[in-house]
């Protein structure tokens, strides 16, 4: 079997509800998709699902003509190819793309799910709720988390970081929507580097005065390890960080230097290759990691064979217009199903449609990071998030 | 498909000793194997009860995770057997697949560069030498310290002229015996260092962290713990202490699972991995799975054949492996008799 050829399609889309944290208060709705279709000469395609995906044509001669089920190989031959550069912006996200069709082919060409391939026994992948809900207005924020508790999810996380006072209202209407699942809740929030680390432990230990906070997300930059050690050394929380790294070299100092506690993991950390790589280095350093969320909750095949896994995000804003997917929220968790590779079909249709009309909108993710970052906070004006207009 | 049962067939061989095959077997007719030392076979049994059987074999890295979870101390009886047990599980998904293991693995035809272990009396070094040189291309050996200083440097010069070819120098890699104390090693080592270029050395099971670190910055040549790691577990302290250059694996004793996730870590840190000597040479099938492979221990491929051996030829200095379906594990019937 080789590969033959393949086919990269973007488009944009216009998600369900908008999502927002405390750099972007109002939020943004549209999402751009990247799509790519691996194709081998034996009729057997591979899917790969992320971000950006330009430089593809620069790394694809390095898989053509190559056996498809040899993904690790390639990987490394696409890893050496882009050593200069370095794993980052188009290149790492080129590789991504590559790597996550690569093993969705291999699981296709053995007929069984790629999280059967990747050699985990169980298809359930505990999940919790994560709103990247700045932007809701609060009865908008109980209603989403009270619908994911009702499918068993009794944990939750929220984004915080402007308003002190607003913040802890609005993780009481977090907890008291997850009641309905979990007596105790597990509550988390996420600051999206918003804070410097200091900023952070001042804020974090104020909350923690009036919450249990097992967990709280990038609260410092992602690079600052000595940072993050600091805020894990003074607050109770755990500090998880690392989705907005490229690869597992960006973890060493990190990691060694005590400066996370719950590693947050993706396929953006160069494929599924590189995911797994980054977890491996948790593992033998005693961390647990977290799977971040993605279109069609894709990445749970890869949590579900994670040995060190504890929970998966998942933020459900209604992104897989052109896409079906066989996996189902129930009973708190992320439930996989027997379709061969990731489990997903592309509507060739839909996926046209959007590519002839994209959609219009308020605001385009990424989201770029607010005035004021690490050194003044500034607090959304009252038209920029629904909350601040009073209930 | 589950898991139904495990077996062992016992085999001997004039040359190495007693040797075990084990078949874990599943309930479509196909079964994994590995080889084990014999006085494992009472916690394979074990250990399949209580977290085999009955379960499917393709969840294997939670199959793992479950026998890891079993063993209390990791360099017994129990842990080897775990690690077998994993083995065996690879090699039974990869007849599954009807393809090699390597390819299981996601690598491609493995071609990993090999260390051969010196085993040859001091006054045939250099015929020894040439011969692994100009029939294998064997460029690299790992020498065992003596007690007597004058013994290894002969002994290195030799080598270094016999192994050594223009396009390629020879690499010499160096044993500590155990006994010895970190200073003891770092004299003899620095000592060799003015007249050889040695690429690492391999200290006694049982260094510590702190002592790998004090030898590793006492000298130039890379430092490693030659029993190798055994579990991810035991690599935390060495990376933290940045006690070792290169992490070596014993793959008999991590099982691959185990291995693939600390090679995974070491690549995390930019530390090459290398892996101790496994029987068939197992160890080559994982190399091209691996980020940041260095080099396999292996026998001397012209000395005294083991019972049990892989799908693999030593060819250019490396190992390269064959399209025998699994792991290539078989038994050469011409050298051993069997016995249940």
């Amino acid at each position: 079997m080789k590969i033959t050829g393949y086919r990269h399609e973007t488009y944009l889309m216009k998600m369900d509800r908008p999502i927002a944290d405390c750099n972007r208060p109002d939020g943004v709705e549209l999402l751009p998709g990247s799509i790519l279709f691996l194709d081998t000469d034996e009729n057997v395609t591979g899917l790969g699902l992320g971000f950006g995906g330009e430089a593809i044509a620069a790394l694809f001669p390095l898989l053509e003509g190559s056996d498809p089920r040899q993904s690790v190989a390639a990987w490394r031959r696409m890893n050496d190819a882009v050593h200069k550069g370095g794993n980052q912006g188009a290149a790492n996200a080129a590789l991504g793309l590559l790597d996550v069709a690569l093993w969705d082919l291999k699981a296709k060409v053995d007929d069984e799910p790629l999280w059967r391939s990747l050699g985990a026994g169980d298809r359930r992948v505990p999940a919790y709720a994560s709103g990247l809900d700045y932007c809701l207005s609060d009865d908008e924020l109980f209603a989403f988390y009270r619908r994911l508790a009702e499918r068993g999810i009794g944990a939750g996380k929220l984004k915080v970081g402007l308003d002190l006072a607003a913040d802890l209202r609005r993780i009481g209407i977090m907890r008291e929507a997850l009641k309905v699942s979990a007596a105790d809740p597990v509550l988390m929030i996420d600051a999206n580097e918003y804070w410097s680390a200091k900023q952070a432990v001042r804020y974090v230990r104020l909350i923690e005065e009036h919450f249990p906070i097992a967990c709280v997300e990038e609260p410092a930059r992602r690079w600052d390890y000595r940072g993050l050690a600091q805020v894990s050394r003074q607050v109770r929380a755990a500090v998880a960080t690392g989705e907005n790294l490229n690869s597992v070299a960006d973890f060493f100092p990190l990691i060694v230097n005590g400066g996370v506690d719950l590693v947050s993991v993706t396929t953006g950390h160069s494929g599924i290759t590189g995911c797994r790589q980054v977890a491996h280095l948790a593992l033998c350093h005693g961390l647990r990691v977290s799977m971040m969320n993605c279109q069609a909750n894709f990445m749970a095949h890869v949590a579900a064979a994670l040995p060190n896994h504890d929970l998966m995000e998942v933020v459900d804003p209604g992104r897989e217009h052109c896409l079906r997917f066989d996996n189902v929220l129930d009973d708190g968790c992320i439930v996989l199903g027997d379709s061969p590779g990731l489990g997903i079909e592309v509507d060739e249709a839909a996926l046209r449609a959007l590519q002839a009309n994209p959609p219009t909108g308020r605001g385009r993710f990424p989201l770029s990071r607010r005035e004021g970052a690490g050194c003044y906070p500034v607090p959304p004006a009252v038209d920029e998030v629904p909350w601040r207009r009073g209930p | 498909m589950k898991l139904t049962g495990v077996s062992s067939e016992r085999l001997h061989c004039p040359s190495d000793g007693d040797a075990c095959l084990v078949s874990l077997q599943a309930d479509t007719g196909l079964a994994g194997r590995a080889a084990v030392p014999t006085t494992t076979v009472p916690a394979l049994s074990a250990l399949v009860a209580d977290c085999l059987a009955g379960e499917d074999p393709r969840g294997i890295v939670s199959l793992w995770q479950r026998l890891a979870d079993r063993i209390v101390r990791e360099d017994d009886d129990w842990s080897r057997a775990a690690a077998a047990l994993d083995v065996a599980l690879w090699d039974l998904r990869a007849r599954m697949r009807d393809e090699p293991l390597w390819q299981t693995l996601g690598g491609d035809r493995p071609r990993a560069t090999v260390s051969v272990l010196v085993d040859a009396p001091a006054d045939e070094l250099a015929v020894w030498g040439r011969r692994q040189r100009d029939s294998f291309g064997i460029t690299e050996c790992t020498w065992v310290l003596n007690d007597d200083e004058r013994i290894d440097a002969r002994g290195l010069r030799q080598l270094a002229d016999a192994l050594g070819r223009p396009e390629r120098p020879p690499v010499i890699r160096l044993r500590v015996p155990s006994g010895w104390s970190v200073q003891r090693a770092i004299d003899r080592v620095t000592t060799l260092e003015r007249r050889f270029d040695i690429a690492s050395v391999e200290l006694a099971s049982g260094t510590s962290p702190a002592d790998l670190r004090t030898f590793s910055d006492a000298v130039f040549a890379a430092a490693s713990d030659a029993r190798g790691i055994a579990s991810p577990r035991q690599l935390h302290p060495l990376l933290v202490a940045g006690a070792v250059d290169i992490v070596r694996i014993d793959v008999m004793r991590t099982g691959i699972t185990g291995a693939l996730q600390i090679a995974d870590a070491a690549f995390g840190l930019e530390l090459p991995v290398a892996f101790c000597q496994s029987p068939g040479d197992l160890a080559a099938q994982l190399a091209p799975a691996l980020p940041y492979f260095a080099s396999m221990d292996i026998g001397a491929p012209d000395g005294p054949q083991p019972v049990i051996r892989g799908d693999i030829r030593i060819e250019g200095g490396r190992a390269i492996a064959g399209d025998a379906v699994g792991n290539g594990l078989r038994v050469a019937p011409e050298d051993g008799e069997t016995a249940t």
